[in-house]
């Protein structure tokens, strides 16, 4: 088990009102595990993912992790440093977290080779496309070594065909590694896909109103998953 | 077209010059008011062998220099101040914001009560409205810095010193470099106006000197050497931006 969360609720404290977000949600996320939220703009998917990463609080529920867990998060966009060469964006979170040693520069060394970017090494990311910026984020995120992968809407910025090599290296990246992922899309072909699981959110407050497990071949998830997702549009 | 616009700005310069003097030689306008190209050219070379031209500059220079650098580290630190205690921030903004309308000389008479009539009074005179300008430049960009780089570095388990010198100042930097060139202009009519008010030497002494005797030849002659020397600081400080923003 990577972590179990029961019936966390979150609440935006206005000044007039309070607002719920996320009402009663109970998630358990185990080893070698992709896991896809699906639901409409604004929800609460990201808050979710904020919360899971200790960058938010909550009002009520219980979040249990396993010990020395560790995660990686990615963002809708790159969010590359412009005053940081490639080398160094990808070292950002080793540095911060003061994680930099001989291994892990050689593995950033196989990551810039393995995703074409060595050329680059040392080039500022305004000179990169949206994809390479986008393979730089990664390797910053893969460097962390993560339990579990955090993605919010990732790659959102890029084209179909490079969003869909990305992702697929993501898949096999965690498959080789035995690590785990909760990603947050809209897009129903992209967690049928990746995960393993799908948890379907309502409107706000989002509560979970159906989870899905993937595991028979001769089920129509596509139609299934839509069917779900049409009755709260 | 570069070429042109500086071969146009030359000639323009020199036919106002031509047209000043002629007009100053055949009476059409009185020289003891309005002076002449000539008339300058000797009152300045007057000025640097029996008025200490040099040491006019210099007293102007050196109050320019240390009320720049006075700013510079002044306003950076406050903007640190204020972005780190997000309470002393909210408080301070709309006083400075009130403060950067006020005009500052106003302030004058109450600065020479408190500090002197002497150099101090130039600096806090100069200090003052360098300082509230690169405040509201410097702080506006470091809370305007975007969110999701924050975000960023706090799934990094980032400290709040972490954010702050590897991303607030870093990527920030370009606007406090480019905050040394408003400051250079501001500290210099700073100390102008100060030395209006208070000095005993420097070029705003100068000028005001040439007033006082009704000398129009000595107050354009400091005008004009003002005009240069703070077209060479700007030139110095412009030079000092790019050198800075390619490190």
């Amino acid at each position: 088990m990577i972590l179990t969360i029961k019936d966390l609720t979150k609440q935006y404290h206005l000044k007039n009102n309070d607002i719920t977000v996320l009402e009663n949600i109970c998630l358990t996320v185990n080893e070698h595990e992709v896991i896809a939220i699906l639901g409409t703009s604004g929800c609460g998917k990201s808050t979710l993912l904020s919360i899971i990463s200790s960058l938010l609080n909550y009002d009520s529920g219980t979040i249990k992790y396993k010990d020395h867990f560790n995660y990686g998060y990615m963002l809708q966009k790159d969010m590359l440093l412009p005053y940081l060469t490639v080398k160094e964006n990808c070292l950002l979170g080793l540095r911060i977290k003061k994680q930099i040693n001989e291994e892990k520069l050689k593995q950033l060394d196989d990551l810039l080779i393995k995703y074409h970017l060595k050329n680059y090494e040392d080039s500022y990311p305004d000179n990169l496309s949206g994809g390479m910026r986008q393979r730089v984020a990664l390797i910053r995120t893969i460097l962390l070594d993560p339990d579990l992968y955090l993605l919010d809407e990732p790659f959102s910025a890029l084209d179909y065909q490079n969003k869909k090599m990305l992702l697929n290296d993501i898949k096999k990246l965690i498959d080789e590694k035995h690590q785990s992922m909760i990603i947050v899309t809209h897009d129903v072909n992209e967690a049928i896909s990746l995960a393993n699981r799908i948890i379907i959110l309502s409107n706000k407050p989002a509560h979970i109103i159906k989870e899905i497990t993937l595991d028979n071949p001769d089920i129509d998830y596509l139609t299934l998953v839509e069917s779900y997702i049409k009755d709260e549009v | 077209m570069k070429f042109k616009v500086l071969i146009t700005q030359i000639i323009l310069v020199i036919s106002f010059i031509i047209s000043w003097q002629i007009l100053a030689n055949t009476g059409l306008i009185n020289s003891f008011i309005f002076s002449s190209p000539t008339k300058i050219i000797t009152t300045t070379y007057d000025l640097l062998i029996n008025a200490k031209l040099i040491y006019h500059i210099y007293i102007t220079l050196n109050e320019t220099i240390i009320a720049f650098l006075l700013g510079i580290i002044i306003s950076f630190l406050v903007s640190i101040i204020m972005y780190e205690l997000r309470f002393i921030g909210n408080v301070l903004e709309p006083f400075l914001t009130i403060i950067n309308s006020l005009p500052k000389v106003a302030l004058g008479p109450m600065i020479i009560i408190w500090f002197g009539a002497n150099t101090k009074s130039i600096i806090v005179m100069a200090l003052l409205i360098n300082v509230i300008v690169s405040i509201i430049t410097i702080y506006t960009s470091f809370i305007n810095t975007d969110k999701d780089y924050i975000f960023l570095f706090k799934t990094f388990n980032a400290t709040k010193l972490d954010i702050l010198t590897k991303l607030i100042i870093k990527i920030n930097y370009p606007t406090i470099v480019a905050s040394f060139k408003i400051n250079i202009a501001m500290t210099l009519i700073g100390v102008i106006m100060g030395e209006f008010l208070v000095s005993k030497a420097g070029l705003g002494y100068l000028i005001i000197y040439g007033m006082q005797i009704f000398n129009l030849n000595i107050v354009i002659s400091g005008i004009i050497i003002l005009i240069g020397l703070s077209y060479i600081l700007y030139y110095l400080v412009n030079n000092l931006n790019k050198w800075l923003i390619k490190r």
